[in-house]
């Protein structure tokens, strides 16, 4: 099982038709083992957010491929990544990652309605508990689960995106600038947390950040623009 | 699927947290529903009770008018006769071989705002409404006397009256009359049950009643010391010698008149003197009853307004329309009350039509209240949509959510139109009532309202397409990553 890579970009390469320079994608080869958890450092325009709806399955690259758990997402229609992507990945936002009408545990199990997989892989247990638990293990005691979305603090707001990230026990998280509304010390314990939760379940982590300081907490830390051949030739 | 379970529950709960403009989209659509099921209501009500306010008559005939015009004045007590039909003519009427029966009509006085119509007992037994049915008496029976009234159900019931109330009759039509038959009140003697038609609106007396209170004066204080004969004779008489009175002095000064009417004053107070009293003992009082029962069977009328003929055969309704249309003595119409009704409806129609189109149109205005309620909201959306789509949500998903959101709207204000318009009969009802004749009732919405409503679900959903691709091509472009 751990000897088929959680994420596998062979020659992936992606241009916008008729774009400029921002966007362009072109990554010779990268891998995230199972159960790693990787810091990717990268400004913006350095093909992050590509890299990361590439990943996500909602777009689709020029040539070369993208393997997740050894599934071939060049291969899935747009319907079956969708599928893929809500049995298989928990996506951390940079901000506003809730839903403002839903209270905190519903925003939780909202991972749990496009994905038949992810229920089942409760065993059992009540989406609302699982909900419950993972919130509590994450620093949100029922005093905080009680409370409208709106009158959560950012980072109360982070953890119960996280939450809705680890429900349902998908095999990669991805996170976009989870932390850049913190500051450093609660960044820190945010990163903590994410990281913790992550390994019990089991799931590999890509975490993406312009903060250089919180690369230490990862297994493996990478620039996007040492990755990035695109970027790299724009620059020279 | 519980994924389209979860959506319509991320629908409701996205309504709910927008709760301000979507219950005035809800309202807007429910107004523009129980309009138009209104309108509807008050046209299908006010055409039924229209085609089923005459039942059984071949023929209405009138002095020379249009068939319409004298359907609504005779039958639905709308507008005033210009002209009467002699009484001669009606009895050559009812001496026709086809004439099964007539009934006579006499309009143009009223009371309280009620008009009152003089006929006789022929109306009790020939006349019909619905379908096919006879008036019956809630309370009493026909009036036997000149003096005798029968109600219609309304009449009794919106001004309290019951048997052996008396009632003052005035001239004229209005609610309110300087010209007041006082000395000559009706009693009650017969309330009759609902119709749902104008006879419910309508006092009914005697012809012979009509004759009393107008020319009283002039011979009902002669009539029971004549003779039938004599009177007829008398009657004529004065009638032809006020017809030629009138042309050999018209333009000339005006002492004659004046003088005539001296004349008519002198009469009636020798009437009064005569009578004596109203409040002396009972048996002056028989004596007056006894006397009127004989003027309705020895007074005629100088003419009524409009006839009822029943005929033995429906061959000769065209025939005998014909004749009567053609009638040399006098101008008279005779029209089929169905073809004067199909008059009625094309006349009506373009009116109806118009009124359904303009709420045809408020509906459509309520629906693009619903699609600017849906696209004003989406922008703001967009982060909410990169949300769904990152926990798996297919773009039609994001379509779906605004399309069910749409459906739910729609729904809400088609049902909100239906209980408005259950509301709407609730309060308009006594107003139409009174006004038109015409009975709404509250009760299961109509098929016509139901596919209202219907349509209006189904409308909403399609009117969602507009903003649901727009969501979805923002959910395309943005991606998982939308910056908004």
């Amino acid at each position: 099982m751990s000897d088929i890579a959680a994420i596998s970009l062979r020659d992936l390469k992606f241009s916008y038709a008729g774009a400029g320079s921002g966007g362009e994608l072109d990554i010779e080869r990268f891998d995230v083992a199972q159960g790693e958890s990787v810091f990717l450092q990268g400004a913006s325009g350095s093909g992050k957010s590509t890299l990361l709806n590439l990943i996500g399955g909602v777009l689709k690259p020029t040539s070369g491929e993208i393997s997740l758990l050894g599934a071939n997402l060049s291969s899935l229609s747009s319907s079956g990544r969708d599928a893929f992507r809500a049995d298989h990945l928990g996506y951390v936002f940079q901000m506003f990652n809730l839903l403002p009408y839903l209270d905190v545990v519903a925003n939780v199990t909202l991972a749990l309605t496009f994905s038949p997989r992810r229920r089942s892989r409760l065993d059992g247990v009540s989406p609302k508990s699982e909900a419950q638990r993972l919130l509590n293990a994450l620093g949100l005691d029922e005093s905080v689960q009680a409370k409208r979305v709106a009158q959560l603090s950012v980072g109360q707001q982070q953890r119960v995106a996280c939450a809705r990230a680890l429900i349902g026990g998908p095999e990669l998280i991805v996170a976009d600038e989870p932390t850049s509304a913190l500051d450093a010390q609660a960044s820190a314990r945010f990163v903590r947390l994410l990281l913790t939760q992550a390994a019990n379940a089991g799931a590999s982590v890509v975490f993406v950040s312009h903060e250089a300081s919180l690369a230490e907490h990862f297994d493996r830390a990478i620039d996007i623009a040492t990755l990035n051949r695109a970027e790299a030739a724009s620059y020279e | 699927m519980s994924s389209l379970r979860s959506l319509a529950g991320i629908a409701l709960a996205s309504l709910r947290s927008r709760l301000l403009t979507v219950v005035l989209t809800v309202i807007s659509i429910g107004v523009s529903v129980a309009l138009i099921a209104s309108v509807d209501r008050v046209r299908s009500e006010a055409k039924a009770s229209f085609s089923s306010t005459i039942s059984g008559a071949d023929l209405l005939v009138g002095a020379r008018t249009s068939g319409l015009n004298l359907l609504l004045y005779s039958i639905f007590r709308i507008g005033d006769a210009t002209n009467s039909v002699s009484w001669q003519s009606v009895e050559y009427i009812e001496a026709l071989d086809p004439v099964d029966w007539v009934i006579p009509l006499s309009l143009g006085d009223s009371h309280r705002g009620y008009r009152v119509l003089g006929t006789d007992q022929r109306y009790f037994e020939h006349y019909r409404f619905g379908r096919d049915q006879t008036l019956d008496f809630t309370y009493g029976q026909p009036f036997a006397s000149a003096d005798g009234a029968v109600l219609g159900s309304a009449v009794a019931e919106a001004l309290g009256y019951s048997l052996d109330d008396d009632i003052v009759v005035s001239h004229g039509v209005g609610e309110t009359s300087f010209l007041q038959h006082s000395d000559r009140p009706f009693r009650v003697v017969g309330i009759l049950s609902p119709t749902g038609t104008p006879v419910d609106r309508t006092v009914h007396v005697s012809l012979a009643g009509i004759e009393r209170m107008h020319g009283g004066s002039h011979h009902d204080d002669e009539a029971h010391s004549s003779t039938h004969a004599s009177h007829e004779a008398q009657e004529a008489e004065h009638h032809d010698s006020g017809e030629t009175h009138g042309d050999e002095h018209a333009g000339e000064d005006e002492q004659a008149h004046e003088d005539e009417d001296e004349h008519a004053h002198e009469e009636a107070h020798a009437h009064e003197e005569e009578h004596g009293n109203q409040a002396e003992p009972e048996a002056s009082d028989e004596s007056l009853h006894q006397t009127e029962t004989d003027a309705q069977t020895t007074v005629t009328p100088d003419s009524v307004t409009a006839l009822i003929l029943g005929l033995n055969s429906p061959i000769a309704v065209l025939t005998t329309a014909r004749s009567l249309n053609e009638y040399q003595q006098e101008p008279l119409t005779a029209v089929l009350p169905g073809v004067a009704l199909q008059q009625l409806w094309s006349l009506i129609g373009v009116a109806e039509l118009s009124l359904l189109v303009v709420s045809g149109f408020v509906v459509v205005a309520g629906l693009i209240g619903l699609v600017t309620t849906l696209l004003s909201s989406l922008s703001q959306r967009r982060r909410e949509m990169a949300v769904l789509r990152s926990v798996g949500a297919k773009p039609v998903h994001i379509g779906l959510l605004l399309v069910s959101e749409a459906l739910a709207m729609g729904a809400a204000g088609a049902l909100f139109g239906l209980v408005l318009t259950q509301l709407v009969i609730l309060l308009a009802k006594p107003v139409v009532f009174d006004q038109l004749g015409v009975v709404l009732m509250n009760g299961w919405p109509t098929s016509f309202e139901w596919q209202i409503a219907a349509l209006v679900v189904v409308a909403s959903a399609l009117a969602a397409i507009l903003p649901a691709a727009i969501a979805y091509r923002y959910t395309l472009a943005d991606g998982l990553l939308s910056r908004a």
